[in-house]
């Protein structure tokens, strides 16, 4: 006879390697993570990649199309536009994953502390996440950046804002359901007390999920950083952040296509890549979800 | 059972309200500066800021500033604009009609081609269709629609001159008398097809580049859904039975699939408010988003919170339309 370990630890090495094989079986998949490779490498080593300085203006080379000196032109005060957006890809990933990091960290402590107490606790916390998601997303990042002040910071700590409470929802649902599983229950008889249960038992097995999400998430982060950049909330000038790149941009777009050009497709690159690795990740681990997200 | 769920419904979205209020009440309270100062100009004496901010009740406690700011918004009042000195209320009741039409046009648009667009997908599966349909819905969850915008007028304004790049008329157009504001509507009831035809050309491209995001997704989610539904039980007995393909899809299949559409819609609608803020800008459109965008520039508070305000309550609103279309359409729900 077999013995439960003999089992059970084959099983689960062979379902981890079978998921990490769909996500590689996945073409749309592997181009998301070329993608976002590409993208962090470049981000890293950003400061050897660009062929000008990023901020430097030189009024003689204002307005250049595309070129050999400057591969994706020059913007209207002669800085090279290839080397911002370049140089833009740290402030855009930076933004992404520093947003998604302290969403995740307040939605994960809200949402676990509300689904594993249960009573008023929860009720009270809920409430309060529910009023944040009442708001229509970008209108609150935008009122919040407006009270806060313009800049890079504020605008990342209003898109936190905005983010936290689908994570406490995620969360939460998922330790409805955790908290009454067996080992936890084992645990509890053992004596351990609820915050030992939530940090070591409870909150570790939502990791899979919120890491789906996260990484769907960091698109959209950057999307709507580089959208209060777009509106003169973000990033402000002399920074390369591609938001407000294009913003300084449209007016030329009539004369000179590429100014505004390029640093959109940067964003919308940037976008998928991340949107492709979430939904390859999210179909691996659960082959019966679709594409229903919300935007 | 049903009133029962509205009624329980009713009741959250009050409480929720008055948290969106409590909240952007705070959010006000942030704001940097003193606002009896900035009231009275820089010249003033200190003993006529005091008067001021006695006057304006900024001297009493916040929890006193708060039910006073509540009853203030119960009555419609949401402050003077900074710059123009009118009152916020009557702003936005002339800038929101043009917001309503674009993002209507832009949810209508993200319906009409998303929905068959993903019923098609979802039934030829792996086919060339299916395969150019995932990708185009790919680029528009992935572009920003400000961007997207700008290019748009680019090419078909600037370079091909098909369609009309800004505004929501043109300049030999006359309006139609206003009965909604919403120019489609308007034309239609006095019978001017040529103001009708005019204002649909110039709704093109910002629609166009406002619900190419949802229309992504609602294309997306019918795929989505419909491929999982017609794994169902049900859609293999009435194959079974004998039905026709096209009968089971759109007799069976499709109405159960469409029920999460229908609250990516709703959710959409919030989006599309939001959104609306960049793509109004970029084609001169006079709707509550260039309008939030001239509050936020010149850091009209009570413009930005005025709008935020309005706009939240509209997007509550559709949302608690669309749980009870849910609950009408799915006995399910109202029992959960």
């Amino acid at each position: 006879m077999l013995s439960y370990e003999r089992l059970a630890l084959p099983r689960l090495a062979s379902g981890r390697s079978r998921t990490f094989r769909r996500v590689l079986r996945d073409p749309l998949t592997v181009a998301g993570c070329g993608i976002v490779a590409v993208l962090a490498a470049v981000a890293i080593a950003a400061p050897w990649l660009t062929l000008h300085n990023p901020i430097l203006i030189d009024l003689h080379e204002r307005l250049l199309p595309p070129g050999p000196g400057h591969p994706l032109g020059t913007d209207d005060l002669g800085r090279d536009i290839y080397s911002r957006i370049i140089a833009g890809s740290r402030i855009s990933l930076q933004a992404g994953f520093l947003v998604l990091i302290f969403a995740v960290a307040i939605g994960t402590l809200v949402g676990g502390v509300s689904g594993y107490l249960g009573g008023w606790a929860e009720e009270a916390m809920m409430r309060v996440t529910d009023m944040f998601l009442a708001f229509p997303p970008l209108v609150l990042a935008m009122a919040v950046a407006a009270a806060l002040g313009r800049g890079l910071t504020n605008a990342m700590i209003a898109v936190v804002f905005v983010w936290w409470p689908w994570y406490a929802r995620l969360v939460r649902s998922q330790v409805l359901t955790l908290k009454e599983r067996e080992y936890v229950l084992a645990a509890r008889a053992q004596g351990a007390g609820p915050a030992k249960i939530l940090v070591r038992h409870v909150l570790p097995n939502t990791s899979s999920q919120i890491v789906v999400q996260a990484s769907l998430d960091v698109g959209y982060a950057i999307l709507v950083t580089a959208s209060l950049g777009f509106i003169g909330l973000g990033a402000q000038p002399p920074l390369p952040e591609w938001g407000a790149m294009i913003a300084q941009g449209r007016t030329y777009l009539l004369d000179d296509w590429w100014y505004p050009t390029f640093p959109g497709l940067a964003i919308m690159l940037t976008v998928l890549g991340f949107n492709l690795i979430g939904d390859g990740l999210r179909d691996a681990l659960d082959p019966r979800s679709g594409g229903g997200r919300r935007g | 059972m049903l009133l029962r769920y509205v009624v329980r419904r009713l009741l959250l979205a009050v409480i929720v309200l008055l948290g969106v209020t409590f909240l952007t009440f705070a959010v006000s309270q942030l704001i940097p500066g003193d606002p009896a100062r900035l009231a009275a100009g820089p010249h003033a004496s200190e003993a006529s800021v005091e008067r001021l901010r006695r006057e304006y009740g900024l001297d009493r406690p916040w929890p006193v500033q708060y039910v006073d700011f509540l009853g203030r918004l119960s009555r419609g009042n949401l402050g003077r604009s900074v710059q123009t000195d009118r009152p916020v209320r009557d702003e936005i009741g002339d800038y929101f009609p043009a917001t309503a039409e674009l993002t209507l046009a832009a949810i209508a648009l993200a319906c009409a081609v998303g929905i068959p667009v993903g019923v098609l997908s979802a039934v030829w599966r792996n086919s060339w269709l299916d395969h150019s349909a995932r990708l185009f819905s790919l680029l528009g969850v992935a572009v920003p629609s400000f961007w997207l915008g700008l290019l748009l007028e680019f090419v078909f304004y600037y370079r091909l001159g098909w369609l009309p790049g800004e505004g929501r008329l043109g300049l030999v157009t006359t309006a139609p008398p206003s009965r909604t504001g919403l120019l489609l509507i308007d034309s239609v009831i006095v019978g001017d097809m040529n103001a009708f035809g005019d204002a649909l050309l110039h709704l093109v491209l910002p629609a166009v580049a406002l619900g190419y995001n949802s229309l992504a997704l609602v294309t997306r989610t019918t795929r989505a859904n419909l491929l999982e539904v017609l794994h169902e039980d049900f859609v293999r007995t009435a194959h079974a039975k004998g039905l026709r393909t096209r009968s089971v899809i759109f007799g069976h299949a499709l109405r159960n699939a469409l029920l999460p559409t229908l609250t990516i819609i709703g959710l959409q609608f919030g989006y599309l408010l939001g959104g609306a803020i960049l793509v109004e800008t970029i084609f001169a459109w006079p709707g509550i988003g260039t309008y939030a965008l001239n509050g936020i520039l010149n850091l009209d508070f009570p413009v930005i919170l005025g709008v935020t305000t309005t706009v939240t309550l509209i997007f509550l609103v559709v949302n608690l339309i669309v749980d009870v279309l849910y609950a009408t359409l799915d006995p399910r729900v109202r029992y959960a």
